[in-house]
């Protein structure tokens, strides 16, 4: 991890509710990969807002690094912010990888936008499920290629068990209000409609409050089967969910 | 420059530099070895351990507040044996002494882990971190079987309330010195989830409380003090010294900025130097940013290559 100033380049407004910042960082922080974060703090240095936020990168391009904020933020080009990185492991792939689906329950999808560049690139198929509030999420600047799906609330939408079938590997994100009951949901989900729910298969992709982003502070720590703990901010943010230890059901 | 931060005796514990974290804040090892000198810091406080496993607190763990955080992690650890089988070898490379910071559960489990610490050369010293709701005579008990089953220093982490006579219990149980304070226990309603949460609070606005305590101390018992509590700048920590501290630990600024430990430090430890003119922000700020570390490199290049040319043939 290494921590770093960069200058705020360039702000793109994607609608009135999200915008793009374009970070001129370090060769070393323009090298993150999607799953890898930022832990972000605002220059000046003041203790309020105490904790840093965490920032996940759309895209990186030469030696900029694109992240996507709330539109309600007041950010100006030239501004300096301290970016320490990277949080997180990128996403594991399979090998036979052919069909991929992302489901953002109640959150934006940002955490995936870097992933689906990579994807559609290797010719992986993308579908997006946006769930709840997640649907207000602008989509126009995604790939064409990229079949999204408004699902309701309760994580239905149309054809569900035909593409929980073709799905090769699936990561979900969800709202933080209560992370691992959510998450448990989509299990259910996805146990209800498969035989079995193999290992690599379903990751949770997990979003808490990182206090430190290291894997000093145990804030984010998850605890799994058989009495072991992750730490999501060394080993996530993807979580195999047949390893955690989920709660009943909410 | 050596500090003695332990009251005098066959075993005390003596650092070049009056600054460490507070337990936890650097977890068991080296994650932050990229980001801090350690060699910098005076001591190396490790995650609480218990003497059997501990698993992480449900729900919400973390609620930021306004200048600050409120923080339940339950202190998760998979118990003494196994942190001395997967850190011993880490400690041991460490370039300072090693604090392995004990969760006082109960007195045998106490009694156990100083027992099971004594026989390790990779910890130097044992800090007992005492319950919020304690009694002294409880607390007391408490450090002297710590004190009886090891003969390394002991030192006992105080909560706020009560500290006074606590202290005197503690002093009188023989511990090497006091760490004041733990971080209070608090409540505060979580913006995601809407619950209320209880944790440990912690940010700049502990820091009065904190300070006060130490200056009350250090007039009532006879032990070092080593401040805790809300230090967030070189000030807030030359204030404790001011107020009687021996030596202080940082706690969640660390987290924020974690370079600050490390400027705390060298003000503390005697090693403030003045900037040099036109030294460059890497120079001051280590490992701040490649683009100043390549401009250094290049003016360096830079500077060689004139040198390289006025010397005479």
């Amino acid at each position: 991890m290494k921590e770093i100033r960069a200058i705020i380049e360039r702000i793109t407004r994607l609608n009135e509710h999200y915008q793009w910042l374009h970070l001129a960082v370090d060769a070393f922080h323009a090298d993150i990969r999607a799953g890898q974060s930022l832990l972000a703090r605002r220059l000046p240095e003041r203790w309020d807002p105490y904790l840093r936020e965490q920032w996940w990168p759309v895209a990186t391009l030469n030696q900029m690094l694109i992240v996507e904020r709330s539109g309600a933020e007041v950010y100006e080009p030239g501004e300096i912010v301290s970016l320490m990185g990277f949080v997180g492991q990128p996403f594991r792939y399979k090998r036979t990888l052919r069909n991929v689906l992302l489901i953002a329950d109640n959150t934006p999808p940002s955490p995936f936008i870097m992933a689906i560049q990579t994807l559609l690139a290797n010719r992986i198929a993308v579908t997006l499920v946006l769930s709840g509030s997640a649907a207000n999420y602008p989509t126009a600047h995604l790939p064409p290629e990229v079949e999204v799906v408004v699902a309701d609330d309760h994580l239905n939408w149309s054809n569900r068990v035909m593409t929980v079938g073709w799905a090769d590997q699936v990561f979900a994100t969800v709202a933080g209000d209560d992370e691992m009951g959510r998450m448990n949901a989509i299990w259910r989900i996805f146990s209800e409609s498969r035989a079995e729910v193999p290992a690599n298969y379903l990751f949770g992709v997990f979003q808490p409050l990182l206090p430190c982003g290291a894997g000093a502070c145990a804030g984010c720590m998850l605890p799994l089967k058989q009495g072991e703990t992750a730490l999501v901010c060394m080993e996530g943010p993807a979580i195999d969910l047949s390893t955690v230890a989920l709660p009943a059901p909410y | 420059m050596a500090f003695e931060i332990t009251r005098p005796g066959k075993s005390s514990l003596i650092v070049e530099s009056p600054v460490m974290p507070m337990a936890g804040i650097l977890g068991f090892g080296d994650v932050y070895r990229d980001l801090i000198q350690y060699e910098k810091l005076g001591a190396f406080v490790t995650a609480p351990v218990s003497y059997t496993p501990r698993s992480p607190a449900n729900g919400q763990r973390v609620v930021p507040l306004d200048a600050g955080l409120l923080l339940h992690t339950g202190l998760p650890n998979p118990g003494i044996s196994k942190v001395m089988g997967r850190y011993r070898s880490l400690w041991n490379s460490l370039p300072m002494p090693v604090i392995l910071h004990i969760v006082a559960t109960s007195l045998e489990h106490v009694r156990k882990c100083a027992s099971r610490a004594d026989a390790e050369n990779a910890v130097d010293t044992l800090e007992i971190g005492l319950n919020d709701d304690i009694e002294p005579d409880t607390a007391e008990q408490m450090i002297a079987a710590a004190v009886r089953n090891t003969e390394k220093p002991v030192l006992a982490r105080i909560p706020s309330q009560n500290a006074l006579e606590l202290a005197r219990a503690v002093a009188d149980a023989g511990a090497g010195a006091v760490v004041a304070c733990a971080p209070p226990r608090g409540v505060a309603r979580s913006p995601l989830s809407g619950r209320l949460v209880d944790g440990r609070v912690y940010g700049p606005t502990i820091k009065p409380v904190a300070l006060r305590l130490v200056n009350q101390l250090s007039r009532a018992i006879d032990i070092p003090i080593i401040g805790a509590g809300g230090i967030h700048s070189q000030q807030d920590a030359r204030d404790f010294m001011d107020a009687g501290a021996r030596a202080v630990q940082v706690d969640t600024a660390v987290w924020v900025q974690p370079k600050l430990i490390e400027y705390i430090a060298r003000d503390l430890g005697g090693l403030v130097v003045t900037r040099a003119v036109g030294a460059l922000p890497d120079e001051w700020h280590p490992g701040m940013g490649e683009t100043e570390r390549k401009a250094h490199e290049q003016q360096q290049s830079d500077a060689d290559d004139d040198s390289a040319q006025n010397t005479p043939r």
